[in-house]
């Protein structure tokens, strides 16, 4: 009987005891040092990382360091402060010729610590929909260019016919990901250094199943088969949390085993019994774009898209996927995660479950859509960057280096040596 | 003339009283590798990994020693410190007033402990062991000393030579050393120590300079630092203990040189961060031989055609530099190397480039008599002077107690003018002091010059504090700085004799550098701007290169544009505006 006691006594503390991974999970372990940039792919070779740089357009004029700078909470929120400037050498992007370089941000990012539901249905305003552990940017899966009908091309960063029409939405992989780093991460014009898919830097430095190499200083998948579960990467805006790539196969037994989580998306090429666009045309949204939006999949003649071609092959546009459920697969047996990109699992972070964002990659290691969320949150995504903190908080981390050197402050001011027949005096005043 | 005042100094001898109560140890330490004497720059060594290795420089601090007694309680013997320097030849601690007896251990402290390692540096007397200016081991704006600076040269793998710093550092790598020996102290026993410094880069735990990094600096949770630590208990042995007989201690009591009865002690003034500097006793500075000191440095007689005085190559609106490449002579022949600035000499040991006057009083003369410089002969200046005006004799009588002009009298006149030669007002002492404020640049820059560059430890700095720190911007040494890869002029060899000591140059201070172009030994850098490209692109490797910038990658410290004149930025807050208005 008193065994029996002492058992339960112990679990409960055990369970209890838990760290709030919103308060633990986040990469520290560079904070303290100076973020770092490779200019250009010689810079690279010759490994000749930068600590201050300028393009005339973004400037870095003084050090900034890595990352997470503070970490405070109170009852309902948790404050990161970041620069937003990666752990990882980052750079170079294009060999330099990238017109944006990244800058510390200095931004404070809020999120909730009780993640609400959200009932209501329709996108949410994306762009930024979180940040990563080491206190990076999580930047959607679009690249805030589409389709114009009118126009007859995309609209791009050149400018000239605004963002498009907003229903052929390009995918930011597709079209970026020659302006990427090692890390798969770059930056916009204000130089807020973001990750559109999985951060395979991050995960690297996390030791979430990524490969090195220094001699090329590229990352890679893990051939290795995983064997845990992969670490908290990121935080989204409604509070919830992403994880790499591998969950426990029964998403409800942390006994079951690991393994990649599926995405429930592919691509309408009439395979995975999805509708095939390079026959029909992009004319229509797939259902699920329609079911959010509340609308007829089928597209008025001004909103249709470009033909499936070598300029905008399937994959082009985030509407070139169909959700896996709605071509008479099952959630949960074909594939893991829900239209959001999540699923209500365990975790070794949530032992009593939790709704959890995955990143998406293939069996190669290879970003799938929708890499890090769907088009919109599970929660209420109330969290956001904010200018200040307007409540009692606790601060739970703050990087120590983070104060510039001082000369130090003197109170004498001169030292007066004279000479007598004993040797010399000295007076300080 | 009597031989007192040909050397300055009178002897003392003091022959140690026996007491029975009272007697004297003397610990000597003696640097070893693997039981061997420490060949000094000699690339014989090698690590457990094979790599190639010299040792440059052995230099540490030693505290808080004390002797266990037979029945197992401690002797503490206060205010136990030691300066120990294999280059100075600095190995031995004397600790007086022990009670003679037998002891069965020794122990001291590798380092301080946290008190001494934070006191206020400026305090310490010239001649104390913790005096920075002395040991050269205080690390000003990072706080405390330097424990143990261990460097050296290595081959690393791609057959270059590079250079390895250890410097071992703050509170918590402080290493108690316990050496188990039967002691018996009698009235003065020498205690002498074998330093192993194989079994501290190797024994329990190997370092390698290619596989763990050819730099520590101590910062947290450094392994070199921790592997340092690990080593250093086994390091110490003891070689032997001898009892001496009575030994007879000369103990040197300068007394004043031609000290006249009436005098004004000078106000010698200087920032209250500088370390106490080593005033000479037997030259007082007085207000009477500055002023005589003063006259003679602007007073062109001192050259053969009257043309030039020593302001000729030393102006003070350039803190006492020309702006030339090289010096120009009286009769305008041009020297081979860059007239130095002249300011805050008290804590200067060796003059001239090459250091080769061991004090001021000997270098003054040298340019005076030098056939490129003023090319005058002492007997003749002396006559001059004794001839040309009738100011001399009475300001020589005023100096000095007597109207007679001799070479001697002048440049101990010079060296007392030159040593108030002072300069502690900068932009730098007033940021120092709260009453300015650094812009962001020159706060980068001052940042990136005391920060060291050691990518291993996430450092990213431009490493210049090694060389050029401390309040006084300068170290008392002589580098190699990477000006030449081959040499024309060989610098301290030529003094010294060593090939160890080739091409290398005084390290000159930083202050008021924005008034000294152009640079370096030679005068070959126009701007600062060039001089910082030097210690980022410019260094060839070669057998001499200061350790310190032989760890740097090919070509030195890899630095960005805006870094580069962020430091440049910083220099110029070095300029003591008030100094350069001296004399005008």
């Amino acid at each position: 009987m008193k065994t029996i006691t002492a058992l339960t006594f112990s679990s409960t503390l055990a369970i209890s005891a838990l760290a709030d991974p919103q308060i633990t999970s986040w990469f520290t372990l560079h904070s303290d040092q100076p973020a770092r940039i490779y200019r250009n792919n010689a810079a690279k070779s010759a490994d000749q990382a930068v600590t201050t740089w300028s393009n005339g357009r973004n400037t870095q004029a003084q050090p900034a360091f890595c990352g997470v700078q503070e970490i405070l909470s109170s009852s309902n929120w948790v404050y990161v402060r970041s620069t937003g400037l990666g752990s990882q050498i980052m750079g170079p992007w294009l060999n330099g010729n990238f017109p944006n370089l990244p800058t510390d941000q200095k931004f404070i990012f809020a999120i909730p610590r009780h993640p609400t539901v959200q009932t209501a249905r329709g996108f949410n305003h994306l762009g930024e929909i979180g940040m990563f552990v080491d206190g990076v940017r999580m930047f959607d899966a679009g690249d805030a260019f589409s389709y114009s009908n009118r126009n007859g091309r995309d609209a791009d960063p050149r400018g000239g016919i605004g963002q498009g029409d907003r229903v052929w939405n390009r995918d930011a992989l597709v079209n970026e990901s020659r302006t990427f780093d090692a890390a798969m991460a770059h930056q916009q014009n204000r130089g807020t250094y973001h990750y559109h898919t999985q951060p395979i830097a991050l995960r690297y430095l996390l030791g979430d199943h990524v490969d090195f190499d220094a001699a090329t200083k590229t990352y890679s998948e893990s051939k290795i088969a995983p064997t845990k579960h992969s670490p908290i990467l990121g935080w989204m805006q409604d509070g919830h949390p992403l994880y790499g790539p591998y969950g426990y196969s029964n998403p409800t037994n942390p006994a079951s085993g690991v393994r990649r989580m599926i995405s429930g998306f592919t691509l309408r090429n009439g395979e995975n019994g999805a509708d095939n666009l390079a026959q029909t045309g992009r004319k229509t949204l797939p259902a699920w774009e329609a079911r959010e939006q509340n609308r007829s999949a089928k597209l008025q003649k001004t909103e249709t898209g470009p033909s499936v071609s070598e300029r905008y092959p399937l994959g082009h546009y985030i509407e070139d996927y169909a959700y896996l459920g709605d071509c008479g697969k099952t959630l949960g047996k074909e594939f893991d995660l829900d239209e959001l990109n999540g699923r209500w699992c365990v975790t070794p972070e949530f032992h009593n479950g939790t709704y959890a964002y995955f990143t998406t990659i293939d069996a190669d290691g290879k970003p799938v859509y929708p890499y890090n969320m769907g088009r919109r949150y599970h929660g209420n995504p109330v969290g956001q960057l904010v200018r200040s903190i307007n409540e009692p908080v606790t601060t739970n981390f703050v990087n120590r280096a983070n104060k510039s050197l001082t000369a130090t402050s003197q109170s004498a001011r001169t030292t007066t040596l004279t000479w007598n027949p004993n040797g010399y005096k000295a007076e300080s005043k | 003339m009597n031989w007192k005042r040909k050397t300055g100094f009178c002897i003392a001898i003091f022959a140690v009283v026996n007491l029975a109560s009272a007697a004297t140890l003397q610990i000597q330490i003696t640097p070893k590798v693997s039981g061997e004497n420490l060949q000094p720059a000699s690339f014989r060594y090698q690590t457990s990994a094979s790599e190639t290795f010299s040792i440059t420089r052995v230099s540490y601090l030693a505290s808080e020693f004390a002797l266990q007694r037979n029945d197992g309680s401690w002797l503490e013997i206060s205010n136990s410190v030691a300066w120990m320097d294999y280059e100075q030849g600095r190995d031995s601690i004397r600790l007086n007033n022990i009670p003679a007896g037998e002891f069965r251990s020794v122990r001291f402290l590798i380092g301080l402990n946290t008190n001494l390692n934070h006191a206020d540096v400026a305090k310490f007397p010239a001649q104390h062991p913790l005096n920075p200016n002395l040991n050269g081991l205080h690390w000003s704006w990072q706080g405390g000393f330097i424990f143990l600076a261990l460097e050296g040269l290595w081959r690393n793998p791609g057959g270059e030579m590079d250079g390895w710093a250890y410097h071992l550092a703050r509170d918590t790598n402080a290493v108690r050393i316990t050496l188990a020996t039967p002691l018996e102290i009698t009235n003065e026993t020498k205690l002498e120590l074998d330093f192993d410094l194989a079994t501290t880069l190797n024994a329990p735990r190997p370092l390698s300079f290619g596989k763990d990094g050819s730099s520590t600096h101590s910062r947290d949770g450094d392994p070199i630092a921790a592997a340092l630590v690990a080593n250093l208990p086994g390091a110490f042995r003891v070689h032997r203990i001898t009892q001496l007989s009575e030994t007879e201690i000369a103990i040197a009591h300068p007394q004043p040189l031609y000290l006249p009865a009436k005098f004004t002690p000078y106000p010698f003034q200087m920032s209250a961060t500088f370390p106490i500097p080593d005033l000479p006793r037997d030259n007082p500075l007085l207000v009477e031989r500055v002023e005589l000191g003063k006259k003679l440095f602007f007073d062109k007689r001192l050259s053969v055609n009257n043309q030039q005085s020593c302001a000729g190559c030393h102006a003070p609106e350039k803190a006492f530099s020309d702006g030339r490449r090289v010096a120009r002579g009286a009769e305008g022949a041009f020297g081979t190397r860059n007239a130095m600035p002249l300011f805050n000499l008290a804590w200067k040991k060796k003059f001239f480039w090459d250091g080769r006057a061991k004090s001021l009083r000997e270098q003054v003369l040298q340019p005076i008599q030098n056939p490129i410089e003023m090319h005058q002969s002492l007997a003749n200046l002396v006559a001059k002077l004794a001839q040309a005006t009738n100011d001399y004799p009475a300001l020589f009588t005023a100096a000095f107690g007597s109207p007679e002009i001799t070479s001697e009298k002048i440049s101990l006149a010079l060296e007392n003018y030159l040593l108030t030669l002072t300069s502690f007002d900068a932009k730098f002492d007033r940021v120092q002091r709260g009453e300015e404020q650094f812009t962001a640049e020159e706060q980068r820059g001052f940042e990136l010059f005391s920060t060291e560059y050691d990518p291993r430890r996430g450092q990213y700095g431009a490493d210049c504090f090694h060389c050029h720190g401390g309040p006084l911007f300068q170290s008392q040494s002589f580098a190699n700085n990477g000006s030449d890869g081959a040499f024309q002029d060989l610098g301290r060899e030529k003094v010294t004799g060593k090939a160890s000591d080739r091409g290398k140059f005084s390290v000159p201070s930083l202050r008021n550098v924005a008034l000294t172009a152009p640079y370096m030994h030679d005068g070959r850098f126009r701007t600062l701007d060039e001089v910082v490209e030097h210690y980022s692109t410019g260094i060839p490797r070669s057998a001499t290169l200061d350790p310190n910038l032989a760890k740097h990658p090919d070509g030195g410290v890899p630095l960005s544009e805006t870094d580069k004149r962020a430091l440049v930025a910083f220099l110029k807050t070095l300029t003591d505006a008030q100094f350069a208005s001296i004399g005008k």
